[in-house]
């Protein structure tokens, strides 16, 4: 295997990316070391000139002016387009660079000044326009390989700046420096010229993400995420500050001499680029990796923290010498890779419109802040800089806990992208309360149109509105019935009296529907209900009377009361079809025992539609003597669905019976019926059933088990397992998934059909095992966004996938995440192919013939078959196998009418 | 007879199941029937309602729509693709030129499995999704007159048994479907 082989299964990059990676390397490291340059020559220049206590004014200077430049270049993409925020900032920059030089010499002082606000603003800028390049073209799950090592090449392009400072400035002086950094500048622009086009040509953006309308404000707003990124971010670079603060007070009194102090700053700059370039290549990876986002991101705060105790124990160039070091090798490393991993979590367009904006404001207000502080607390309140001190381990604290924070923030952004498709009804609902809803709602009443009319009806049963119930009743009086239809349903559903009678008027209507609506309405809000109730029983409209029991089988009342089980027997007694129908209807709202043996003799009636009213009050009234009964009818097709919740309502008693199903004795149309029926009862003794499943050999029966015991979580809304044995399962099935997957990607590339079938097969086969672990998952884990995770990961689209394993790998420990990015990350491709020795394809189909999949078995035969396998005995038929496998061993052996040729004319037409 | 390995791995052949897991397939396997076909023998005319998928096992099928041949059909092609959701008239006609064996799946049989079987169902979809964005992408201003736009959008097989070039534009929408069911790459007609 190639290095580039290596490296793009490392990296997680494609092939076509690697010129790209170069390219922004390059770009990152030209990009560091001109700001490099310039940072050195900023803080020298502006220290000899002004000296250290001034440097809080200049923050609050270059905070005013980064507000300028962000809206000069926001003015400047809106009005050219084309022109776009990256090209707008590096001709400024080239430009502005190419003037300080020129003007240095002319007059020093203001431009000093000038300059140091230019590099803390606007040549700032650059930098996130770089990264934003950057995380357009990489998803946050390859971000955490790639961006380390973008920040390596930064790094090293640091170290050539420090290194260019420190020697460069006695030969070409602060000019030439200046000179040789607008060089620089240019050539950073064309190297973003170059991967534009590269980038474009395999990665066009959608069209969709390629703007947002929002305002950078409206995007703040109404974004908790990006307010707490803001937050910790703001902290991160106030405490930087305060560091930096106390670092350069104390080398300014140790070096007077500017020259000298350019010099030193040069090697600090050096040595700090170097140790963080080792730390970077050496562990920051690895520790993104291992420790996750969170704990990289802590690492930084927490040891400020430790070290700000240090310094106020015992102050001294030394101490503050390692806090500025530590501090520095953290934020360039692990600090900036995982600041720009959490920007990930924005939306593309709104992450292009207020990262370079977020990046600058928050830093340059941040120092700003710290200006106004450093100048109210030093030079008011003559506070001692110990205190300072103890304020930055302080601020340190607080920047920890905010970035867990945000840390949980950022699992939740990947969560609510991957629940997107989940509709929660009550959602829906919330929206008809809206006043501009409701208003919309009551001029759709008020029109001509009678589909809107209904449309508005049935949603003004969802929501209360004065004038909308005003509307409502006013519609009973419609020419159109479909409108009374629907006026008498909202109506029931918001509880309206009726005071003009109109709804009683409507039972006697000859449209059933209409009729139907009327009984229920009166049932519910009518004057005297039992009465009405009573009217009806004892008249002769069957109709109405089946009117009337299901608007009491739906709410009994006290209208319930009306009906008897003298009324009952009757009907019984009656035995016609429809009276049947009734009684078993009405022995669904009575209350009391009696209705249990009444209810196993409709049970037992050949009349399909009496059976399905009797299995609707069984539902209603469970008792166990129906259970075998019920349990019967569960195997008949028409009946399914009304017998399952009516076992499901029996609860407990009902899981011995179930538990028989599932053993298979009664084929897997019963085992798979009695597995959904025990996820409605959700009781313990039922997840104990169905774990059987889970825990057995048969793939099959794990995933109905599995599936099952998913389902009982969504409905019930809390964890069916325990978060260990959920771990257990899942790890699993995701044995089961490397495993095939692993198998399919050996078979893949070969030229035989039927072995490249027997590949799509193991491809299958770990798609299965997969949806299996993810219902193991959901047995604990919010099923919501569990059902986007599995959509992605089963996509090919590495992009698509990588917010699935990023939200995976925010709730998962680590050791339970790790396989699963072994597998999802092209580890196991690796794997796979081993020192790259051709796998040997008899031993392949061996193992798919000793599997216990029957597919998979039929599948190693017909290969076998095709392939000419040297031992055909090793392929012997057991007694439990499908036909398939019967199929193909019988054709194998001349048994059928198309033996070995027949093989290998499909083997053609395959091919 | 084939097995059913076999007869799954010729319904993989057909575009519009090609992503379809094997184990799915297995189910469409059980319901298609094999079909010997000769000579000379018509398996449909223009005016026949679609009902039935071919996937030819052996053998050729000529297609010929207003008594010119549009494509031909050699051993692993499918032909007919769009009855599986289409029940109007075929539009062109499909004639044996050499003997051989097709594989049958009828609609119906097709939906019958289907009902049972979401997943295959919404792989079908997106197929057909896919095919009709790409007509629409390749021909927007026909694609928003429906019918003529799929007339125009019917050309001559990719495919290497595909030889004979389209002779002037066919009379049915089905055609233009019809060659992309075939992998065909829909092009404007003269």
């Amino acid at each position: 295997m190639s290095l580039t082989q290596i490296l793009g299964r490392r990296l997680g990059l494609e092939p076509y990316e690697f010129p790209v990676l170069a390219l922004m390397g390059s770009l990152a490291a030209i990009l560091i070391c001109a700001y490099t340059v310039a940072k050195v020559l900023r803080d020298a220049l502006f220290l000899s000139q002004f000296g250290a206590l001034a440097l809080p004014y200049a923050y609050i200077a270059v905070a005013l002016a980064s507000v300028a430049f962000v809206w000069l270049e926001g003015i400047t993409t809106r009005l050219h387009p084309r022109v776009g925020g990256t090209r707008f900032n590096q001709y400024t920059a080239i430009g502005l660079g190419a003037l300080a030089a020129l003007l240095l010499p002319i007059a020093p002082r203001w431009t000093i000044a000038c300059f140091y606000v230019w590099t803390g603003s606007q040549a700032m800028m650059l930098l996130p326009h770089f990264w934003t390049l950057a995380l357009d073209t990489w998803d946050s799950r390859r971000a955490r390989q790639v961006f380390p090592v973008l920040a390596g090449c930064g790094l090293v392009g640091g170290l050539a700046g420090g290194a260019l400072s420190g020697w460069f400035t006695p030969r070409v002086g602060h000019v030439g420096l200046m000179w040789i950094m607008a060089a620089q500048l240019v050539v950073a622009h064309g190297l973003t010229r170059i991967i534009e086009s590269r980038r474009t040509q395999h990665h066009a953006a959608p069209a969709t993400d390629a703007v947002s309308n929002a305002s950078r404000w409206q995007i703040l707003r109404r974004s908790r995420y990006i307010r707490i990124f803001a937050g910790s971010f703001a902290l991160s670079v106030i405490v930087a500050t305060l560091v930096d603060f106390q670092f350069k007070l104390q080398i300014q009194r140790a070096h007077p001499d500017p020259l000298a102090l350019t010099v030193f700053l040069g090697r600090f700059y050096i040595a700090i680029n170097g140790v963080a370039l080792l730390f970077q290549f050496g562990a920051a990876g690895w520790l993104l990796q291992r420790l996750g986002l969170r704990a990289s991101n802590g690492l930084q705060p927490a040891s400020i923290m430790l070290m700000s105790a240090w310094v106020a124990t015992s102050p001294g160039t030394l101490a503050v010498l390692a806090l500025r070091s530590v501090q520095g090798v953290l934020s360039q490393t692990l600090g900036k890779s995982s600041i720009e991993i959490y920007y990930a979590a924005m939306r593309t367009a709104e992450r292009r419109l207020i990262k370079p904006a977020l990046d600058t404001l928050v830093e340059r207000w941040s120092d700003a802040a710290v200006g106004i502080v450093l100048v109210v607390f030093l030079h008011v309140l003559r506070v001692p800089l110990r205190a300072i001190t103890i304020g930055t381990g302080v601020l340190a604290a607080v920047w920890l806990v905010l970035s867990i924070r945000l840390d949980r923030e950022f699992g939740a952004a990947f969560e609510q992208v991957l629940s997107s498709r989940w509709i929660e009804p009550e959602a829906a609902l919330d929206s008809v309360r809206i006043p501009t809803t409701r208003r919309a709602m009551f001029e759709a009443l008020q029109s001509e149109d009678e589909s809107q009319i209904v449309l508005a009806l049935e949603l003004a049963a969802n929501g209360r509105d004065p004038r909308v119930a005003r509307a409502v009743r006013g519609c009973l009086r419609h020419p159109s019935e479909n409108v009374r239809i629907a006026a008498v349903q909202a109506m029931t559903s918001l509880g309206l009296r009726d005071r003009e009678d109109v709804v009683e008027g409507c039972v006697a209507s000859s449209c059933e529907p209409l009729s139907r609506a009327a009984v229920a309405y009166l049932v519910r809000w009518g004057k005297r209900p039992a009465g009405f109730a009573r009217r009806l029983l004892d008249g002769d409209d069957r109709r109405l009377q089946a009117s009337l029991l299901d608007a009491l089988f739906d709410h009994p009342g006290e209208a319930a009361a009306a009906l008897t089980t003298a009324w009952i027997d009757a009907r019984l007694s009656a035995g016609d079809p429809q009276d049947l129908m009734l009684a078993a209807r009405a022995l669904g709202v009575v209350r009391g025992r009696t209705s249990a043996g009444r209810l196993q003799r409709l049970l037992a009636c050949d009349d399909l539609d009496v059976q399905r009213e009797a299995l609707r009050s069984a539902v209603r009234r469970p008792s166990p003597e129906l259970r075998d009964a019920l349990l019967g009818l569960l195997l008949v097709p028409e009946l399914s669905y009304e017998t399952r919740q009516a076992v499901a309502a029996l609860g407990d008693p009902a899981v011995p019976g179930l538990r028989r199903l599932l053993d298979g004795g009664s084929g897997p149309r019963a085992q798979e019926l009695a597995a959904r029926t025990l996820a409605r009862i959700e009781s313990p003794r039922a997840i104990a059933a169905l774990l059987t499943l889970v825990r057995g050999a048969d793939e099959r029966r794990r995933y109905l088990g599995l599936q099952a015991l998913a389902r009982m979580r969504e409905h019930s809304g809390r964890p069916v397992l325990g978060r260990s044995l959920t771990h257990r399962v899942f790890l699993r099935e995701l044995r089961d998934c490397r495993a095939a997957r692993r198998a399919a990607l050996a078979l893949a590339d070969s030229t035989l059909a039927a072995v490249r079938l027997l590949a799509d097969s193991y491809r299958e086969a770990a798609e299965m095992a997969l949806e299996r672990a993810l219902q193991a998952l959901a047995c604990w884990y919010d099923p919501r966004p569990l059902t986007g995770v599995l959509e992605r990961l089963q996509s090919a689209d590495r992009n698509a996938a990588a917010p699935a394993l990023e939200y995976l790998g925010h709730i998962l420990p680590r050791n339970v995440f790790q396989p699963l990015r072994a597998v999802f990350e092209g580890m196991e491709a690796l794997d796979a192919t081993g020192d790259g020795a051709a796998p040997d394809l008899d031993e392949q189909l061996r193992q798919a013939w000793r599997s216990n999949d029957a597919w998979l078995r039929a599948c190693a035969l017909h290969a076998a078959r095709v392939v000419g396998t040297p031992d055909p005995t090793v392929f012997m038929p057991r007694p439990d196998d499908t036909s398939a496998v019967r199929a193909e061993f019988a054709a194998w052996h001349g048994a059928s009418p198309a033996p070995a040729s027949g093989a290998r004319a499909v083997e053609e037409v395959a091919c | 007879m084939l097995t059913p390995v076999e007869r799954v791995q010729i319904l993989k052949n057909a575009d519009l199941l090609k992503d379809v897991g094997p184990r799915r397939l297995l189910a469409l396997a059980d319901v298609s029937r094999e079909l010997e076909i000769s000579n000379g023998q018509v398996l449909y005319a223009e005016e026949d309602p679609a009902d039935v998928l071919y996937m030819l096992v052996a053998g050729r099928v000529r297609l010929l729509a207003g008594g010119r041949t549009t494509s031909e059909v050699g051993p692993g092609e499918a032909f007919g693709t769009w009855a599986l959701v289409d029940s109007s008239q075929r539009g062109h006609r499909a004639e044996c030129i050499a003997d051989g064996l097709a594989l049958a799946l009828h609609r119906d049989a097709f939906y019958d499995v289907a009902a049972g079987d979401l997943t295959l169902l919404k792989e079908v979809v997106r197929v057909l999704a896919k095919r009709l964005r790409a007509l629409v992408a390749d021909q927007p201003g026909e694609a928003r007159v429906e019918r003529e736009g799929l007339d125009a959008a019917r050309t001559p097989a990719e495919t290497p048994s595909a030889q004979i070039p389209p002779a002037g534009p066919p009379a049915d929408p089905g055609a233009a479907l019809e060659a992309a069911a075939l992998g065909e790459k829909p092009e404007r007609a003269e």
